[in-house]
């Protein structure tokens, strides 16, 4: 199994005064995921069928930030290949 | 300025993880110790913005606990007591101290949300605490924020919610505060540790910082601001015109320095750059233990505060505000309080801003242990 990929982390900027946002982007990755769409099928005697459709994901990842000295990180979006954070400076 | 280090992670559901690390700057506040005014955005917690771990109950700082912690803590929300008996020094940080509930009005579990009182620790056992936040999540007419002979240094702390701000008693007790934020005490008027008082019998007399006598008192750059929580105990009755003492508008009231030294002596005290707003009476000390530095000053100065909205007298003639009062004789020498200012700060209204602090008069007959020195304004109520 192959570990996550942080791509990278940008922030919105360089410096910030105390008490400023800081926004930070993660680009990231997980080359084991794998979303599985499952359909199953009810079909009658007379032909008829019903379907119904599920989607799973195998081996999820979950991204998250921390920073040294601690800050609250808040995870503000994330839509599986990018992930936002937010932090008080 | 410092380095902010940030670490990005991310864990799949078979436990592999990727991250990243980068770094950003923070440059530190602009927060200049007795230049910048000590409020509710740049002390306590918000000067670093920490993330707590909760401790629900009392924590209790004892040799035991110093053996297995060490002698500092930081990031931690106490939810009830923090208790000191340590016999060395510890360092506090970035921390919230706020008490716990109790059934009894009264009879809190111990009378200070930090208590420091132990006489059997070296005198430098002390626990001192910096960018704290301390509050009294049930106020008390017996709690106060700190108390004890073993505190230390408050530095840029956050201290409301108590009937006093922090006490330094007992013997080897020293005041010492420098940036802190020390606002919205609680009032009550079933003090019967006061009730004494000649003007108004058993209201509480509420300090923003008090001691009985220390050496090297230090209280540099904080802001007092000496007006009562109108959300908790006796508020109305202290504002009201029908009270004992004909009322306190704004809830103006209590001292923010009170030198009550009845067991020992201040010496070497530096009250310096502080913002001292409301109360009746900002620094004060009623008398020293009879006997030192009989006319010889005592290494004190009170100096370059700066008092931004007056206080309300006390007692009959309340046109009568005192800023400053000191012991004549055992007290400090009349030169060494200079540079007092008011600050005509435009948030305050006009009525409260006073102009100009005048120099200390005598009050009474120099060589008795009543007379006073004392600089005041005196306005229309």
């Amino acid at each position: 199994m192959a570990s996550p990929v942080v791509a990278s982390i940008v922030t919105n900027k360089a410096s910030y005064a105390k008490g400023e946002t800081i926004t930070a982007t993660m680009t990231w990755s997980d080359s084991d995921r794998t979303d599985v769409t499952i359909t199953g099928t009810v079909t009658d005697s007379s032909g008829n069928v019903g379907t119904g459709i599920a989607t799973i994901i195998i081996d999820p990842a979950d991204p998250q930030m921390s920073s040294v000295p601690s800050r609250p990180w808040v995870r503000t979006s994330n839509n599986g290949t990018v992930a936002t954070f937010t932090a008080t400076a | 300025m410092s380095t902010l280090t940030i670490t990005g992670t991310v864990t799949d559901a078979s436990g592999n993880v990727g991250s990243k690390t980068v770094t950003c700057t923070i440059n530190d506040d602009a927060f200049v110790l007795g230049e910048t005014k000590p409020v509710a955005s740049n002390t306590g917690l918000n000067v670093e913005n920490p993330t707590l771990t909760i401790i629900n109950g009392d924590l209790t700082i004892d040799n035991a606990w110093v053996a297995a912690n060490g002698t500092t803590f930081t990031n931690l929300w106490i939810k009830g007591h923090l208790i000191f008996t340590a016999n060395v020094a510890v360092y506090g940080k970035n921390s919230r101290i706020s008490g716990r509930t109790f059934s009894t009005p009264g009879s809190p579990p111990r009378t200070a949300i930090v208590y420091a009182r132990s006489t059997s620790t070296p005198t430098n056992a002390r626990l001192h605490l910096e960018n704290c936040k301390i509050e009294a999540v049930q106020p008390d007419v017996n709690i106060v924020c700190t108390s004890g002979e073993k505190m230390g240094l408050l530095k840029r702390c956050d201290l409301s919610g108590g009937s006093d701000g922090g006490n330094w008693w007992g013997t080897n007790a020293s005041l010492r505060m420098e940036g802190c934020y020390v606002h919205d005490y609680t009032f009550w008027t079933n003090d019967t540790k006061h009730a004494n008082d000649g003007f108004w019998p058993n209201a509480s007399h509420n300090d923003g910082g008090q001691t009985n006598g220390c050496v090297d008192l230090w209280a540099f750059g904080n802001n007092f601001d000496m007006r009562a929580d109108p959300n908790y105990g006796d508020y109305a009755e202290l504002i009201s015109t029908s009270s004992p003492a004909g009322g306190f508008p704004g809830g103006a009231w209590g001292s923010a320095l009170m030198l009550s030294c009845s067991t020992g002596y201040c010496t070497n005290a530096q009250i310096k750059k502080n913002w001292f707003g409301y109360g009746r009476n900002p620094v004060m000390m009623p008398y020293q233990s009879n006997g030192l530095f009989a006319d010889g000053g005592c290494s004190w100065e009170v100096s370059e505060n700066r008092f931004y909205a007056l206080p309300i007298g006390y007692g009959s003639g309340r046109a009568s505000r005192h800023l400053i009062a000191w012991g004549a004789t055992l007290g400090p020498l009349p030169e060494s309080v200079w540079g007092n200012v008011f600050t005509n700060d435009s948030t305050i209204p006009s009525n409260l801003r006073g102009t100009t602090v005048p120099a200390p008069v005598l009050q009474g007959t120099a060589g008795s242990v009543t007379a006073q020195y004392i600089s005041r304004v005196t306005v229309t109520p």
